[in-house]
């Protein structure tokens, strides 16, 4: 039995820098979690043929976790001629909408051309509660609460049974993490750093979460590993530290090039 | 008196390659050329600030040429707070509406955009032969020969009056001889590569092949020919083509690589 794999392609908020993109996560090569601006060279780096991911999930719409669709769409459609194989899963509020910014972005100049484009990607909006199948897969979608409509991701691999969870850019709330229990990872965003939320009113309207909030979660959620992404890099030491003095359970910084079995 | 340069950023056609993405440029790092997918993350990965670049010209608005325009509106604006102090140069007929494709792209989910990025860059639209100025360089453009409306730019440094031309993507023109006349450096597509391209193809895709990129070099007495915007396994066909039909220098635009001129 294969034992499934976190890649991390990007751990970045929203500024990127050297060698460091935005949030982005394959597991084992199969599925995207979101989809960041280097997203095709950063498979390339590792080996990846582009194409053989097949379904993009998103956790949200903001540009950092989504304008990697660009050059994913373009990449997969270059190499396979047809994108009715690619399936694209996001908060149902947006994802159409958003595919057909990116459809027109890139193929607008062609429409009434003879090489107009008229095969779209399959696109599934989610809601929370709903579960889709790949594959490899089960994925069920979880309620997030963010600035726009956003999800958190349960995924099982039905070969091992393990779970991986991916709280996208969310603030705590009452019954969060209830969808995650005993998950082997969890990785979780730390945009507020070592903060507490509550001390933050802005935190009302933009919606993110600290160290205490994902510790709490992993610790409600009884799950077995803990990482964390989503900040810049002079905060990754302090933020793993601070937590690992306040849980039993193993934190690491979700390092983007590095693979993480699970 | 620094050397004005060429910095290559990406050189394959629409099909990148591993280390090597869709073909962009910076010129003395102030201007941009065109915007690969990955531009933000390959200008900071040569250690290039992206918001030290307040200029952008398209060669055209074909998508391996602008995905990466949406990325660097986001970022210019994150550490900017706004997006002014940006231009963007692009053909008439489609440089504002790839703008706003792009700002669409970046804040579709946000109530009021103008709120966010307070104002809207500088577009220039050019059709036909223009001149323009800008710090560093004295810019002129003519229309170039593609599927979609397109500009041919040449950059004369002020400071040391060396001039480096861009093909863009284009067909083989007669007046290219004239437009990119004794430059010191010419990058030119050649997307069909070592191959003469079925004139039939060509009408139709409208790029060139190292012997036209070869033609456009002897008749403009170009000095050096940096060849670009190749599928890589064509690379070394054209290499070698092009170099068997001149005596000056011709090199591949080596992503990563800076080329002075």
């Amino acid at each position: 039995m294969n034992t499934p794999y976190l890649r991390v392609l990007g751990s970045c908020s929203t500024r990127q820098s050297k060698n460091n993109d935005f949030a982005c996560y394959t597991l084992s090569d199969k599925l995207l979690i979101d989809a960041n601006t280097g997203i095709i060279q950063h498979l390339f780096d590792a080996g990846i043929n582009p194409a053989s991911i097949r379904t993009v999930l998103f956790t949200h719409l903001h540009p950092d976790h989504a304008m990697g669709l660009l050059p994913f769409i373009f990449q997969f459609h270059i190499q396979t001629g047809d994108l009715s194989h690619l399936t694209i899963a996001g908060p149902k509020d947006s994802i159409f909408r958003y595919v057909d910014l990116a459809m027109d972005y890139l193929y607008g100049e062609l429409r009434g051309t003879e090489y107009e484009y008229k095969v779209w990607p399959k696109i599934i909006p989610l809601s929370p509660g709903d579960e889709i199948e790949t594959e490899d897969f089960r994925i069920l979608a979880c309620e997030a609460q963010h600035a726009v409509p956003a999800l958190s991701y349960r995924i099982t691999d039905k070969q091992s049974g393990k779970v991986a969870v991916f709280s996208g850019d969310t603030r705590y709330f009452e019954g969060y993490s209830k969808p995650f229990a005993n998950a082997d990872i969890l990785v979780h965003e730390v945009s507020l750093q070592l903060e507490h939320a509550e001390n933050l009113p802005g935190n009302t309207r933009y919606r993110h979460s600290s160290i205490h909030d994902a510790v709490k979660v992993a610790t409600e959620a009884q799950v077995k590993r803990l990482f964390f992404t989503h900040n810049t890099p002079e905060w990754r030491e302090k933020c793993v530290t601070a937590a690992q003095d306040m849980t039993s359970i193993p934190v690491q910084w979700a390092e983007e090039g590095q693979v993480f079995p699970y | 008196m620094a050397q004005p340069f060429v910095r290559v950023l990406g050189s394959c056609d629409w099909h990148p390659t591993k280390g090597n993405d869709h073909s962009h440029y910076t010129l003395s790092d102030k201007i941009l050329i065109d915007a690969g997918s990955a531009a933000l993350m390959n200008l900071l990965n040569q250690d290039v600030e992206p918001t030290d670049i307040p200029l952008i010209c398209f060669t055209h608005m074909h998508a391996d040429h602008y995905m990466g325009l949406a990325p660097f509106l986001l970022n210019w604006r994150v550490v900017k707070g706004s997006l002014g102090g940006l231009t963007i140069v692009g053909p008439k007929a489609s440089v504002r509406k790839a703008v706003s494709l792009a700002l669409h792209l970046v804040y579709h989910d946000s109530s009021d955009m103008m709120e966010e990025i307070k104002t809207l860059p500088k577009i220039v639209e050019l059709e036909g032969d223009c001149t323009f100025e800008t710090e560093d360089f004295i810019v002129h453009t003519t229309d170039s020969q593609h599927s979609v409306p397109g500009l041919c730019y040449t950059f004369t440094d002020k400071a040391t009056g060396h001039k480096v031309g861009l093909s863009g993507d284009t067909g083989y023109q007669e007046k290219y001889g004239a437009f990119f006349r004794d430059c010191d450096l010419l990058l030119h597509e050649c997307s069909f590569g070592g191959e003469t391209p079925e004139k039939e193809r060509n009408i139709k895709s409208r790029h060139s092949s190292a012997e036209e990129a070869v033609r456009v070099t002897l008749e403009s007495g170009a000095k050096k020919l940096l060849l670009t915007h190749t599928y890589e396994p064509k690379r070394e066909a054209a290499l070698a083509t092009a170099r068997k039909g001149l005596s000056v220098p011709v090199e591949w635009a080596l992503p990563g690589k800076v080329f002075e001129f």
